[in-house]
C-alpha cells in the first residue's frame, strides 16, 4: 500500500466514481464486516446477505461520509446492526439490543463487544502489514506460510542469508508496532477506556 | 493481557498476525466479488432521493426475544416529504405511499428489478413476496423519483 492508498484517499475515489479504489476498500474491509456477521452465528448464505447489505448502504452513503477514517467504526456497528436485523426478522434468539437498554446489557452482549473488539484488532495488524516495506511484509508473509517453510527455503525464496531472518523478522514486528494502523488502535481503544 | 496493546511478545504477535491473515483468506470468493459489484448501484442512484428506514418492527421490539409466529413485518421509509410503508408477509408485500400520489413502483434487488407496479388510487401497490435479499422500492411519479434504502426481508 502507497501512502496516498489512505481510507481518506480511497473514500474520494469511491465518491468521485473510481470503481478500481472502491475494490480496494473492499479487499481492505469486507473480512472485517464478514468476521463481525460471523460472530452472531448466521450461517454462509446469511452472512453473504447481512454484509451484502452493509456494502449497498455504504454505496449510498459514500457521498455523505464526514470522517472517512471511522469507516471501520462504521462497518462494525452497521454489520453489527444488521445481523441482529437479519436476526429479529426471523425470530431468532437474540441478546437484547445494547443500544436500547444498556441497563439490560449481558454477558452475552459483553462477549460479543470483546468479539468485536478482537475483529477491529485483526483488522489494524492487516493494515499495519501493508503499512510495512515490502521486504518486511514479505518475511512475515512467508513466515506464516501454511504449512510452514524451514528457514533453507524461506532463505531461497527471499533470496536472503538464513543467518538474517531472525533479526529480520524482530525489526519486522517492531517497525508493526509502530504502524500508523496499530497506533491509531490504541489511540482510539483508549480515548473509549477513558470515556467509561 | 490488554487487548488494546501490542506490547506482546513477538511470538505471541506472529501468532495474532496469523489469526488476522487466515481471517481475511477467510472471506469467500463469491462474497468479495458481490461486494465489489455493489459499486455499480452509485452512479444509477444519482439522481433519486434517499428515503431513510426510521422503523423497522422487526427492531422495535423491547423483549427479549419476539414471539414465534408474530404479525407482519412493518417497515417505514421516510424523508421530508414522503412517506413509504411495507407490510412484510409470508406471501406478499404491500406498500402505500404517503402522502397519495399517482406513480409506479419497483422493487429491486441487488442483480435488478425484481417486480413493477401502478399504485392504485389510494397510493397502494402490492408484490409478490421475494424470494432474494436485500431489497429497495424505487417510486417514479411525475415529481417524485425516491428510492428506499435497501433492506434485507
Amino acid at each position: 500500500m502507497t501512502t496516498e492508498e489512505t481510507v481518506i484517499a480511497l473514500v474520494a475515489a469511491a465518491r468521485d466514481g473510481d470503481n478500481a479504489a472502491w475494490g480496494r476498500l473492499m479487499d481492505r474491509y469486507v473480512p472485517l464486516a464478514v468476521s463481525v456477521a460471523r460472530r452472531f452465528r448466521l450461517n454462509p448464505d446469511e452472512v453473504k446477505d447481512v454484509t451484502g447489505t452493509v456494502w449497498l448502504r455504504l454505496v449510498e452513503h459514500l457521498d455523505h461520509i464526514r470522517e472517512p477514517e471511522a469507516l471501520p467504526g462504521w462497518i462494525v456497528t452497521t454489520t453489527r446492526n444488521e445481523s441482529l436485523r437479519f436476526l429479529r426478522s426471523r425470530n431468532r434468539m437474540v441478546p437484547i439490543d445494547p443500544q436500547n437498554s444498556p441497563e439490560f446489557e449481558s454477558e452475552d452482549q459483553v462477549e460479543v463487544d470483546a468479539e468485536l473488539l478482537q475483529a477491529e484488532r485483526r483488522q489494524a495488524l492487516r493494515e499495519g502489514l501493508e503499512e510495512l516495506r515490502t521486504q518486511h511484509r514479505e518475511l512475515l508473509v512467508v513466515l506464516l506460510a501454511d504449512p510452514p517453510l524451514s528457514y533453507d527455503e524461506i532463505s531461497l525464496k527471499l533470496g536472503i542469508p538464513k543467518g538474517s531472518i531472525g533479526p529480520t523478522r524482530a525489526r519486522a514486528l517492531e517497525q508493526l508496532r509502530q504502524t500508523k494502523a496499530l497506533r491509531a488502535f490504541v489511540a482510539k481503544t483508549d480515548s473509549v477506556t477513558d470515556r467509561s | 493481557m490488554d487487548p488494546t496493546q501490542w506490547d506482546r511478545s513477538d511470538d505471541d504477535l506472529m501468532g495474532e498476525l496469523k489469526e488476522a491473515m487466515e481471517e481475511a483468506r477467510s472471506v469467500p470468493p463469491d462474497l468479495l466479488e458481490a461486494a465489489k459489484a455493489a459499486f455499480t448501484w452509485k452512479t444509477v442512484d444519482e439522481e433519486l432521493e434517499m428515503l431513510t428506514l426510521s422503523y423497522d418492527s422487526a427492531m422495535a421490539d423491547s423483549a427479549l426475544v419476539r414471539g414465534v409466529g408474530s404479525a407482519e413485518r412493518m417497515l417505514v421509509f421516510e424523508s421530508e416529504d414522503l412517506t413509504i410503508e411495507l407490510e412484510v408477509g409470508d406471501e406478499v408485500v404491500m406498500g402505500q405511499v404517503v402522502p397519495t400520489r399517482p406513480g409506479r413502483a419497483t422493487l429491486e434487488d441487488p442483480q435488478g428489478t425484481l417486480q413493477e407496479t401502478e399504485a392504485d388510487d389510494g397510493g397502494f401497490f402490492l408484490f409478490r413476496r421475494p424470494t432474494t435479499s436485500p431489497v429497495r422500492v424505487k417510486w417514479i411519479g411525475e415529481d417524485t423519483r425516491v428510492v428506499t434504502e435497501w433492506v434485507p426481508l
